[in-house]
């Protein structure tokens, strides 16, 4: 039995210092209240049942899309920690779909004040008529709120559409919710818009795109990568948030689905690999560590090439066979790039302001690909700490 | 036990809804009046709109049970219960009770369970029995009794609820189903009765929340104490000669009492101010006149204090050839019935607050002479009131005490009250 005394101010509403218990967390058991740590926020809100905490469920906790079919109706808030990497810190709230959080015993201030982003899920299985309405509604309080809002819309479930009704219902969609923010008088609120499913990897991508807004360095994250793959001969690469298989950072060249879902399923089988392989002691529980990499060539003259960052981040790239000739070259810049980033941390705690100007300044510059004279070796590649 | 109990769920449609409640009531009128229908939904319903469990006691007491009450403040205060007991508390166990306080509302015990039911998306549902109160020392006092029989409760739902799952999931398992399908497709919520498979679940409840309510009643019991009775139960001597005399609030209708502003009128504003201040802080007021009545006279002053003292001896009438002492006043009519007086004291710069506060509302054109009567009698029951209180600090810790020079603060009296109120200490309140 638990008692709580709360002023009546806050007359049945979240007290301010509200918090679930560490058995609703599913973070690494970091307790802290919200209003002390400045982790940034995305909101998961949208109608019932449409697929909200399947979403949460399966990108962070490597979830099976089909158990989410066994997943109960959410009755709280639920607050996840995710602070697997320096860089991919935030915490995502889960909300029921039944319960109206703009009812005036909630406290709005608490729930959208410190928010970073609001993710929508719209379920396009179902008429969604309903949603848009609850959408517009949800938009307008929230932005009155916190006018700093990122809003993505989650239009969800397209695993069950052929392509044709997937266009079409986002382009009504589109339509219609900008014309109803229009009507309320906030069409310079941009949403943006992305077609997901659990089923396939559009859900990642998707949270990818979201996350990457919150992250400030994502600049230099990408200038980083730009240099390393001009240099590199590397066609494609995105540096991931292991546990997740959301990525963080990619260079400036476009991102096709196919490529990214490469990328995926690699991470995937180098995981489990180590996991199967990589055990030394009963006690370790991260076989993925900072001696990981993998090399996989398919049969299309294509390479994939994953070297870890850190604990948490990978690099995975994809080249041409024929630029993969001389890989310590590759490995070398690889060095460089790791030795930035580091660099890049390390600088955000000395002083979170200063970071994307300065972090770029202490870049050793990468050796162009084929310019210089490859005399490493290929055994090399083992050789991850620097000197 | 003057509680109502609730049973309430989270629908997958609705959200957190109350959908049965006990409560005792000693009018027939709860037993007959027939519940709003809130939705349309199995499993936000009980016993539907017009169906009313009811227990009766020898004593006339009547332990009701109904889908939801008429009365739109409890009905607001037990869906704030729902929400608040099923989607915002937490209790470290994942089920469990939890008590809360909303001096607003009012202060509620909850227990949060879960029942198994293969038709839900999680394959069990929430609910939450929920007790709410007025009176949070009572709740406190009485929440180990209640949250160990509505564990009872929950486990009993629980067991009866197993077993039906298990006979549901033996016909059709819902994983191979959900699996195969791939889908998972809503129905409807299903009725308590339908989850425990006992068409006369909410006749146990009636029984189980009425044995609550009785319980309840029967380890502590409630008395509702006037600050009256309160008072004469703690101090029956305080009771005497104060505000709870009886007939103190009433205000004296005779024709032989006259109405303050005509006695002003005749005696003179000048003269009346001295008569006044001479009443409210006890000096002796002899009266000599030819052609009014000293009796209206008398009884007119003395609407001037909290209690009517029977020939009140510090105001009389003279008496032929007496000699008086320079101290008395000395109130003289004179001809063409004029007044004059003859006092050896003065008014002090700055008369006791009471009497500027009689001369305001005096004053006051909006007041009518009733009205007036009724107000000054108010003002003398509140300096009656601040009287007792320094007395009875006085009496505790001495005059001289700091405890009485605070009381002396907070109640605002100064230097220039204090002859009126050492007055009314020993006159009114002993
Ligand atoms: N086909 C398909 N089904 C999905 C997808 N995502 C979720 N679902 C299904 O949608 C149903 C509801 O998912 P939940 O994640 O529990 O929904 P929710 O938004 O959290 O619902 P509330 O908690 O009630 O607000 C589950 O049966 C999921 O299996 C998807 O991308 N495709
Ligand atoms: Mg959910």
């Amino acid at each position: 039995m638990s008692y709580q005394d709360d002023p009546s101010c806050y007359v049945g509403s979240f007290p301010k210092d509200f918090s679930y218990g560490p058995f609703e967390q599913n973070g690494d058991g970091d307790n802290t209240s919200l209003q002390e740590d400045h982790k940034p926020r995305i909101l998961l809100m949208g109608l019932r049942r449409s697929g909200k905490s399947s979403i949460q469920k399966v990108v962070f906790h490597k979830m099976s899309p089909n158990e989410t079919l066994f997943l109960e109706s959410t009755n709280k808030i639920v607050k996840d920690d995710i602070n697997n990497s320096s860089f991919v810190q935030f915490q995502i709230w889960d909300f029921p779909g039944q319960i109206d959080f703009f009812d005036a015993t909630f406290d709005s201030d608490t729930i959208f004040g410190g928010c970073g982003a609001l993710v929508f899920v719209i379920d396009a299985q179902d008429d969604y008529q309903d949603a848009l309405d609850k959408l517009q509604l949800t938009v307008t309080k929230a932005y009155r709120v916190n006018s700093n809002i990122k809003f993505e819309v989650f239009i969800h479930k397209v695993d069950g559409l052929n392509d044709d009704y997937k266009m079409e219902s986002q382009r009504d969609i589109h339509h219609r919710a900008t014309e109803d923010l229009a009507e309320a008088g906030l069409e310079h609120v941009h949403l943006s818009f992305h077609l997901t499913s659990i089923y396939d990897h559009s859900i990642f991508e998707a949270f990818s795109k979201v996350v990457q807004k919150l992250i400030p360095q994502l600049p230099t994250l990408e200038n980083l990568l730009n240099i390393l793959i001009s240099n590199s001969g590397i066609e494609k690469a995105f540096l991931f948030d292991v546990v997740s298989k959301i990525y963080i950072a990619t260079d400036s060249s476009p991102v096709d689905m196919q490529s990214y879902e490469l990328c995926c399923d690699m991470i995937d089988v180098v995981i489990d690999i180590s996991c199967i392989y990589g055990m030394v002691d009963e006690t370790e529980v991260n076989t993925f560590n900072s001696q990981s990499s993998s090399l996989i060539k398919l049969n299309n003259g294509t390479v994939l090439y994953l070297r870890e960052v850190n604990k948490f981040l990978a690099l995975v790239c994809i080249l041409r066979e024929e630029n993969f000739q001389k890989q310590g070259v590759i490995d070398y810049n690889f060095l460089c790039f790791r030795d930035a980033i580091t660099q890049v941390f390390e600088l955000r705690n000395k002083c979170q302001n200063a970071i994307t100007s300065r972090g770029t300044s202490g870049t050793p510059e990468p050796i162009p690909n084929g310019a210089a004279d490859s005399t490493e070796s290929a055994s090399d590649r083992s050789q991850t700490h620097l000197p | 036990m003057n509680a109502i109990v609730g049973l309430c769920h989270f629908c997958e449609a609705h959200g957190p809804r109350p959908l049965f409640c006990t409560f005792t009531t000693d009018s027939d009128k709860n037993t007959t009046e027939s519940s709003r229908a809130s939705v349309q939904c199995s499993g936000c319903t009980s016993l539907g709109p017009e169906t009313v469990f009811v227990s009766r006691e020898d004593d006339g007491t009547i332990y009701c049970s109904r889908e939801s009450v008429p009365n739109a403040d409890v009905t607001s205060f037990l869906r704030q219960a729902a929400i608040r007991s099923i989607t915002c508390e937490v209790n470290w166990n994942k089920e469990g009770g939890v008590v809360y306080f909303n001096d607003a509302h009012g202060h509620v015990l909850s227990l949060t369970f879960q029942l198994k039911d293969t038709w839900a998306r999680g394959l069990k549902r929430w609910f939450s029995i929920v007790v709410l109160m007025k009176d949070k020392m009572l709740l406190l006092n009485i929440t180990p009794l209640l949250s160990e029989h509505m564990q009872k409760i929950a486990k009993e739902l629980q067991e009866l609820a197993e077993v039906v799952f298990d006979a549901e999931q033996k016909v059709c398992s819902q994983r191979a189903l959900r699996l195969k399908t791939g889908r998972n497709d809503f129905v409807q919520s299903r009725s308590l009765m339908h989850l425990t498979g006992d068409d006369n679940v909410f006749k146990r409840l009636h029984s189980h929340f009425t044995w609550m309510l009785k319980a309840g009643a029967h380890t502590y019991s409630e008395t509702l104490y006037t600050s009256q009775d309160l008072l004469k139960k703690l101090q029956p001597h305080a009771v005497k000669k104060s505000i709870f005399e009886p007939g103190t609030c009433s205000v004296s209708s005779d024709k032989s009492c006259i109405a303050l502003r005509l006695l002003e009128k005749t005696v003179s504003k000048a003269v009346f101010r001295i008569l006044m201040y001479c009443t409210l802080t006890g000096v002796y007021i002899v009266i000599k006149s030819s052609n009014v009545d000293a009796a209206t006279i008398i009884n007119g002053l003395a609407r001037l204090l909290p209690i009517n003292l029977p020939n009140n001896p510090r105001i009389r009438q003279y008496r032929v050839d007496e000699q008086l002492p320079p101290t008395v006043c000395l109130l003289e009519e004179t001809e063409n019935n004029n007044f004059s007086y003859k006092w050896s004291g003065a008014l002090p710069a700055k008369c006791p607050t009471l009497m500027t506060r009689i001369e305001n509302s005096m004053n006051n054109e909006k007041f009518n002479d009733d009205v007036l009567h009724q107000h000054l009698k108010s003002l003398q029951l509140e300096w009656l009131g601040i009287a007792k209180a320094v007395k009875a600090a006085i009496d505790s810790s001495g005059s001289k005490s700091d405890a009485v020079a605070k009381l002396k603060q907070v109640f605002g009296i100064g230097q220039h009250d204090e002859s009126l109120v050492s007055y009314w200490m020993t006159v009114f309140c002993s």
